[in-house]
């Protein structure tokens, strides 16, 4: 008897100590799924904050209603923002399923320090959503996406910026990845980049300035300057480079590749280089992982040393009728002009990354760190400043495989 | 008041009567049962009075038993016929001698001479026989032994294995048993419990395979069973059960032969009770009530499919409402986002809040299937039309409930039938209730708090001297055997050790002896 009462008691506690205080309907909720961050125009110290909410009835509704609705609030801080939205939005503003946060440029080149430290505070937020930096205001990208496959924006957000896992032009970031890389002594964060894409082909043309890749140039540009027609009107291309905190410079979607191998977090991608027999054609190949890339750290003259080996394999998907594909040694030329391509361009990412933004942002500090014995050491010499004279020796294998064309006699 | 006192002081006087021995003078004799059936208020017993001649005297007789319990064909020709039919001449033996070896026909008799014993044996349908000038009376075994046609058992259905199941007869159980088991160490020991009814029990253990500590036990708490009538083996259980307060079934009952054979052969102990044809197996675990009697004949792979499935259906009987509960309610983030939204706007046009809706609808099933268990079977077909689209289609029409809760409630019914055990399906839809108000005061904290509780609960608690919770058998090289997985049998070598048989080992080393490479099983 007295075990019940104790049961009985303790059941009591927990039920009005804890309290229902935290129970809510799931339709008393406004679900936010994109929050957008801007500096205000007039006022230097207050933001404009951006929430796109659902409105679930409208999925049910056969009639092409808008699913989702967008609100800008100007305030000093995001969570008095969340307040003051909630004294015109029925329904109090959930977190918990919000997919993107998206910053503007003004913002990330500020310093994201504060507003990463906020959010990582506060548990109603997601820590798998994704941090993207928007080169036109946040408030414009996020009235722009309009998802033209799903009716659910949610659905859009989450595939975009799945993208990394299979084109290799964007990076993988999402929030707590960056929060931990912005505290680390070993590496750097990185953010997606995003832009209301405006350009016509003829106007693209103009800015793709010819940069030092020795590849056609497909994808070396970032968000905003994709020659094209029709589709959604914004997209997510590139990267931007972040040191202490705030933004250092920005990296095209080829870069994002050379990143990803480096990174060892690459998968497949369409590369395409100039056909060195004739060097107008271009040959695709369809590169993917073989290995595991390895990298060494060294310490010359108290200058990092940082041997790089990536694998790869490759398999041609292009067929130009002159040359035979099948014969080794062609094969071998282009393995070899391949091989080349890719070190060079993976070389010059790199120096990009520790000469111009001194950033690593493909955490080798990780390996580095094994040459300490202490945690002490290894934070005194200060990894990220050290990183910029940091020496790199690349080397690139790919392994094209001889039955690449599959309609050949 | 006065009759009160009067009939109460009539009941004393017959009890003190039960406890004499009967008198050599019949016609005492016949006064003093008369006196105790009753036969001018009630019918039923019958006092045949005739005269037997031997050695050219005659005596009066007369036998006592009740119409319809005992056979009459058997009292007449084996009884009445050679007392009455011939006279007879036996110089060199006496009255009872005479009887016993050369007059009486019945073959299993008995001489009784205490008043309650014969009573006992009058009230099971035996037939008393008085002969005047002895002092003791003839029990003659003439039970008529009428019962049910073995059939399947109804309630625990196997598509592969025997199909034969109990009856009410305990004869024909005893028979049942005993084909199956086949071994001359099966011993059926008889305990009568109650102080009115007298219900034949019969204790069945191996010999020398049981732990006597256990028979022991069990023959202690049979024995030491003070109750008026006992009608049922189910009341039986809660009389015999360490822990009565505990929802959980802690006493195995089946209705099935080969089951029983099955726990007989692992050294546990039965008790079968007359006029019900489930038989108890005592010590009973967590795991004895998570197994169906088809396991054991079906292949081991297919035995642990079924068993996994089996174990989603108990997790999903006890915890789904509750967790739906919780995850609506406390922990939107953990559902998929498109799941959420549809819900919600579901959810936008429902005017109750969730945890009404979810008790609705589980009482409202709780409603059908306990009407239908109660319903004639003709009428069964359509109140299972009516609580489908009715409160199923209709409810979600009117916007009552959300489609998604009648799915949840659904899954959570099937599950419930999934469950092998009738008494643990019980105790699960008790507990449902318990994790779904615990859930909408906490949410997960809430079920986890409960889940904890109910193991700590479980491994507290002893059946028969054994833990509860008990499982894993260490003597064996598969150490998973008979809990969820199942090992094949010719891995399987001991019998459970928790319940330390005197025979620990079951089968040899090499079972598979024929088998020229000698390796298990390959």
């Amino acid at each position: 008897m007295k075990n019940l009462y104790l049961v009985i008691i303790s059941i009591l506690c927990l039920t009005m100590l804890t309290g229902c205080t935290e129970s809510k309907e799931l339709h008393e909720h406004a679900y936010v799924i994109a929050i957008g961050i801007d500096k205000s125009e007039n006022q230097e110290d207050r933001i404009r904050v951006t929430f796109e909410f659902v409105i679930p009835i409208a999925f049910n509704a056969e009639s092409n209603s808008q699913v989702s609705s967008i609100t800008t609030v100007e305030s000093t801080s995001l969570h008095s923002a969340i307040s003051l939205a909630n004294t015109y939005i029925s329904k109090e503003l959930n977190l918990s399923h919000n997919k993107v946060l998206v910053f503007s440029e003004e913002i990330a080149y500020e310093g994201l320090e504060k507003y990463v430290s906020t959010i990582s505070n506060d548990k109603n937020y997601r820590t798998n959503m994704y941090i993207a930096i928007s080169k036109c205001s946040a408030e414009e990208y996020i009235k722009n996406t309009k998802p033209e496959l799903e009716k659910n924006p949610a659905k859009f957000y989450e595939l975009l910026f799945r993208g990394y896992d299979y084109t290799s032009l964007l990076p993988n970031s999402y929030f707590l990845g960056f929060f931990l890389s912005t505290r680390s002594t070993h590496a750097n964060p990185i953010a997606i980049l995003t832009n209301v894409d405006t350009q016509t082909q003829e106007t693209a043309k103009a800015i793709a300035e010819p940069s030092e890749s020795l590849g056609p140039y497909d994808s070396n540009i970032t968000a905003g300057n994709i020659p094209k027609e029709g589709g959604a009107s914004t997209a997510a291309l590139g990267m931007v480079v972040f040191k202490n905190g705030h933004a250092v410079g920005e990296l095209t979607g080829e870069d994002t590749i050379y990143f990803q191998m480096s990174k060892n977090s690459f998968e497949e991608v369409y590369y395409s280089i100039y056909d060195p027999f004739i060097p107008q054609n271009t040959i695709a190949f369809n590169l993917s992982k073989k290995g595991n890339t390895k990298i060494k750290v060294d310490f010359v003259n108290n200058k990092p040393l940082i041997f790089i080996e990536v694998n790869l394999q490759g398999n041609i998907i292009s067929i130009n009728n002159d040359v035979d594909y099948q014969n080794e040694k062609n094969l071998e030329i282009i393995q070899k002009h391949l091989e080349y391509v890719i070190h060079r361009n993976l070389e010059t990412f790199l120096y990009k990354t520790s000469k111009k933004f001194g950033s690593d942002i493909c955490a080798f500090g990780k390996i580095a760190a094994k040459n300490y014995l202490t945690i002490t050491e290894w934070k005194q010499n200060n990894w990220l400043e050290m990183y910029k004279f940091s020496y790199f020796k690349v080397k690139v294998n790919v392994e094209i495989e001889k039955s690449g064309l599959i309609f050949l006699e | 008041m006065n009759n009160r006192i009067a009939l109460r002081k009539k009941f004393k006087k017959i009890e003190k009567l039960k406890k004499t021995c009967i008198s050599n003078n019949l016609q005492d004799n016949i006064n003093m049962f008369k006196e105790i059936y009753s036969p001018k208020i009630t019918i039923g017993t019958v006092f045949r009075e005739f005269e037997l001649s031997l050695n050219n005297n005659s005596y009066r007789c007369c036998a006592i038993f009740i119409e319809g319990l005992s056979d009459s064909d058997s009292i007449n020709d084996n009884i009445l016929k050679p007392l009455m039919i011939k006279q007879y001449n036996f110089d060199n033996l006496d009255l009872a001698q005479a009887i016993e070896d050369k007059i009486l026909l019945q073959g299993n008799i008995d001489n009784k001479e205490k008043i309650e014993e014969i009573v006992i044996d009058i009230n099971a349908g035996n037939c008393a026989l008085f002969i005047d000038t002895l002092s003791h009376c003839y029990i003659c075994d003439v039970k008529q032994n009428e019962h049910r046609t073995i059939s399947t058992p109804i309630n625990e259905v196997a598509i592969k294995g025997p199909h034969s199941g109990f009856v009410e007869s305990i004869r024909a159980n005893t028979a049942l048993l005993r084909k199956v088991v086949n071994d001359e160490n099966l011993m059926l020991e008889k305990i009568e419990i109650g102080k009115r009814s007298n219900t034949t029990c019969l204790m069945g253990y191996i010999s020398n395979i049981a732990n006597p500590k256990i028979v022991d036990d069990v023959r202690n708490r049979l024995k030491n069973i003070s109750i008026d009538y006992l009608l049922d083996s189910g009341q039986l259980e809660q009389l015999i059960e360490d822990h009565p307060l505990l929802t959980m079934p802690q006493t195995i009952s089946t209705e099935r032969p080969d089951k029983i054979a099955s726990h007989l052969s692992e050294g546990r102990v039965c008790i079968m009770v007359d006029n019900s044809p489930y038989v108890i197996v005592v010590p009973c675990t967590f795991w004895d009530l998570f197994h169906s009697a088809e396991d054991y004949s079906i292949r081991f792979q297919h035995a642990t499919f079924i068993r996994l499935i089996r174990l989603v259906a108990y997790f999903c009987s006890i915890f789904l409402p509750g967790i739906y509960v919780a995850l609506t309610n406390f922990h939107v983030s953990l559902l998929p986002t498109d799941l959420l939204f549809s819900i919600a706007a579901i959810k936008e046009s429902l005017p109750f809040p969730l945890l009404i809706e979810i008790l609705v609808m589980e009482i409202s099933l709780e409603l059908i299937r306990e009407a239908g268990a109660r319903m004639p079977n003709s009428i069964g077909s359509s109140l299972g039309i009516v609580g489908a689209v009715l409160l199923g289609q209709a409810s979600v029409d009117a916007h009552l409930v959300s489609p998604m809760l009648i799915l949840v409630v659904a899954i959570t019914a099937i599950s419930s039938f999934a469950t092998p055990n009738y008494s643990l399906a019980f105790t699960f839809r008790i507990l449902r209730f318990v994790y779904i108000i615990l859930a909408a005061f906490m949410g997960f904290l809430g079920i986890l708090f409960g889940a904890i509780t109910h193991l700590v609960i479980l491994c507290s608690v002893y059946s028969f001297g054994v833990p509860y919770m008990v499982g894993f058998n260490r003597y064996n090289k598969n150490p998973f055997t008979d809990t969820v997985v199942l090992a094949p049998n010719w891995l399987d070598e001991f019998r459970p050790p928790f319940l330390n048989p005197l025979n620990l080992r079951k089968t040899s080393h090499i079972a598979r002896q024929w088998d020229s490479n000698n390796k298990k099983g390959k």
